[in-house]
């Protein structure tokens, strides 16, 4: 254990710390209670590199404290990252947006990628794809902000990667709207895929429509009905078939009509003397028939 | 073209959702034609053709498979253009000669190609045969570069079951577009010879990954025009309503008792069985 400078650490731009944020409950601990964990470090190339600690030496250096006690570390670049994910991997975990900078980090270093991915596995206990590697560093080289965003949950790499499906010009607009709408990972991968069926028919050619929504229910509506044309034909069929229901029956329609046993729930209130129409049998079957059978495709 | 060594199998199961167990058996690998919606552009990395040239294992492998004796229907086709391949690895009338000692077993060529001379010296045998893959000429100008005509293919047909051998066809896939019924109605009169043996057709089925590569190839792709939904396979097809109307219109112009339909959803085949008793 050596004390150390703190401005002859580099803390600013350090090599191998991945750490976004910070942490207004180690501040006021380190303000109380001073170093109680000493930081680790190693020499490269005669500067004073951080393995840990780095948020406690920045909160350090914040506050004018001088010197602190470290330990120093004789070991290479390389094995310093690795021992810096290890270590940061059992105490706090990495998030996502913070996942894909080490993928970076680890490129940067002259890791090979399947070097990268056999690593990550050892060190997280993570099983990863090469093709899921590949993916993280695309986002990372075509859409940097992405980082913040996934740091902060605001959209999960799930969807993060459906991104990529889109052409390059598209994807920054796409990533600001589900930003804006603030959908959940499940309603964006939704829409991802809508938008996706809706590019490749040819029906949504540019994404300005999108500009008129703030909540992503009825952004999703519009372009389900212009990804799906003919199954949006086929329910407003069944929705103009189900008018004829009396008031109190409600039905849901499965939304592609596609699933294996095409379920119609019906629900209504028997106790509250409903009376159920003489017809309900050939609304049922008109029903049936276009779940089964579809419209006539004509213009599809 | 690369000749090389198959280190693996040379016979796979497949999935055709077919009455009988089926095998495809890989000669070789690769496809000189450029048919929009082909699946063996994502299913195999290399760009070249692969013929293999340890033929002693795969008459081996085969004869193993077919001493089973568990009735069933190979494939040639399933991942090559087997006619063509012919024309550099002539396997095709060795793999025939295989099948004549096993009549319970049946081979299907599956082919888009019409150079069927070789057949000449070909012995007929009633296990084999000879299926062409068509869909309507129009359409087919527009997706399937560089594949022989429609109606050389349909030649092609005339002269092999003029040969002796049975003839079959396959419309697969059965494909929508604008036209689609005049084009279907069209082609099934042009067959109408081969309708003795029973038409097997299937709808149009893409992967996500084999879609994403028709975009980045033709963003404009003809087969990309139309709606498709995910199904629990994994696969992208049109929507049920309009698989249903397709195969009904196919089913209204031939005797539905020597139709099939594979790889297709066991939902659909029910609903059409309430109209029609297909075979």
């Amino acid at each position: 254990m050596e004390e150390i400078k703190i401005e002859e650490i580099n803390i600013e731009k350090p090599a191998v710390v991945v750490h976004i944020g910070k942490s207004d409950f180690l501040e006021k601990s380190i303000l109380n209670f001073g170093l109680l964990s000493p930081p680790i470090l190693f020499k490269n190339n005669g500067s004073l590199e951080i393995v840990d600690g780095w948020e406690r030496l920045r909160i350090a250096k914040k506050h004018s404290m001088g010197r602190v006690r470290c330990h120093i570390l004789k070991c290479s670049l390389r094995d310093a990252f690795l021992f810096h994910l290890s270590l940061n991997m059992k105490w706090r975990g990495f998030s996502d947006g913070e996942k894909i900078l080490i993928f970076k980090r680890f490129k940067r270093f002259g890791f090979t990628e399947e070097e990268i991915v056999r690593l990550w596995e050892k060190v997280s206990g993570e099983k990863m794809s090469k093709n899921f590697l590949m993916e993280c560093l695309k986002l990372y080289d075509e859409l940097p902000e992405i980082i913040e965003f996934l740091h902060s949950e605001r959209i999960n790499l799930t969807s993060a990667r459906e991104l990529l499906k889109f052409p390059v010009g598209w994807r920054g607009e796409i990533l600001s709207f589900l930003i804006r709408v603030k959908a959940s990972a499940g309603e964006s991968i939704k829409f991802l895929r809508l938008l996706e069926d809706g590019l490749y028919l040819g029906r949504i050619k540019n994404l300005d429509f999108l500009k008129k929504f703030s909540d992503l229910k009825s952004a999703v509506k519009e372009v389900f009905e212009l990804s799906h044309p003919y199954t949006a034909r086929c329910i407003k069929e069944i929705e103009k078939i189900m008018k004829e229901l009396p008031p109190g029956f409600d039905m849901r329609i499965p939304e592609y009509l596609s699933s294996n046993n095409v379920e119609l729930k019906v629900n209504f209130n028997i106790l509250e003397n409903l009376k159920i129409p003489e017809n309900l049998n050939e609304i049922f079957s008109k029903i049936r028939k276009i779940v089964v059978e579809g419209v006539d495709i004509q213009g599809e | 073209m690369i000749y090389r060594e198959n280190k693996g199998s040379f016979i796979h199961r497949v999935n055709y959702g077919l009455p009988f167990e089926t095998l495809a058996i890989e000669e070789a690998n690769g496809c000189p034609f450029n048919c929009e919606y082909c699946f063996l552009k994502s299913y195999f990395s290399e760009k070249d053709i692969v013929v293999y040239t340890n033929r002693s294992c795969l008459f081996e492998e085969l004869e193993s498979k077919l001493q089973e004796g568990k009735k069933r229907r190979f494939y040639l086709g399933e991942y090559s253009e087997p006619l063509w391949i012919n024309r550099f690895n002539k396997v095709l009338p060795e793999i025939i000669e295989v099948f004549k000692n096993y009549p319970d077993e049946e081979l299907e060529v599956r082919t888009k190609f019409n150079d069927v001379d070789f057949l000449k010296d070909v012995r007929p045998l009633k296990n084999i045969v000879f299926a062409w893959s068509l869909i309507p000429e129009d359409i087919s100008e527009r997706i399937e570069k560089g594949v022989p005509s429609v109606d050389e293919r349909i030649k092609a047909m005339v002269k092999t079951k003029n040969m002796g051998f049975r003839v079959g066809v396959r419309f697969e896939p059965v494909i929508l577009y604008n036209g689609w019924e005049r084009g279907y109605a069209e082609l099934i009169k042009k067959v109408s010879f081969a309708l003795d043996e029973p038409l097997e057709m299937g709808a149009l089925r893409l992967t996500p990954s084999l879609r994403r590569l028709i975009y980045s190839k033709n963003p404009d792709s003809e087969i990309l025009k139309n709606e498709f939904i995910l199904s629990n396979d994994g696969k992208l097809r049109y929507p049920r309503g309009i698989r249903f109307r397709l195969y009904s219109y196919i089913l209204n112009l031939i005797p539905a008792s020597s139709v099939r339909i594979y790889m297709e959803e066991e939902f659909i085949l029910e609903s059409l069985n309430k109209h029609w008793k297909i075979f």
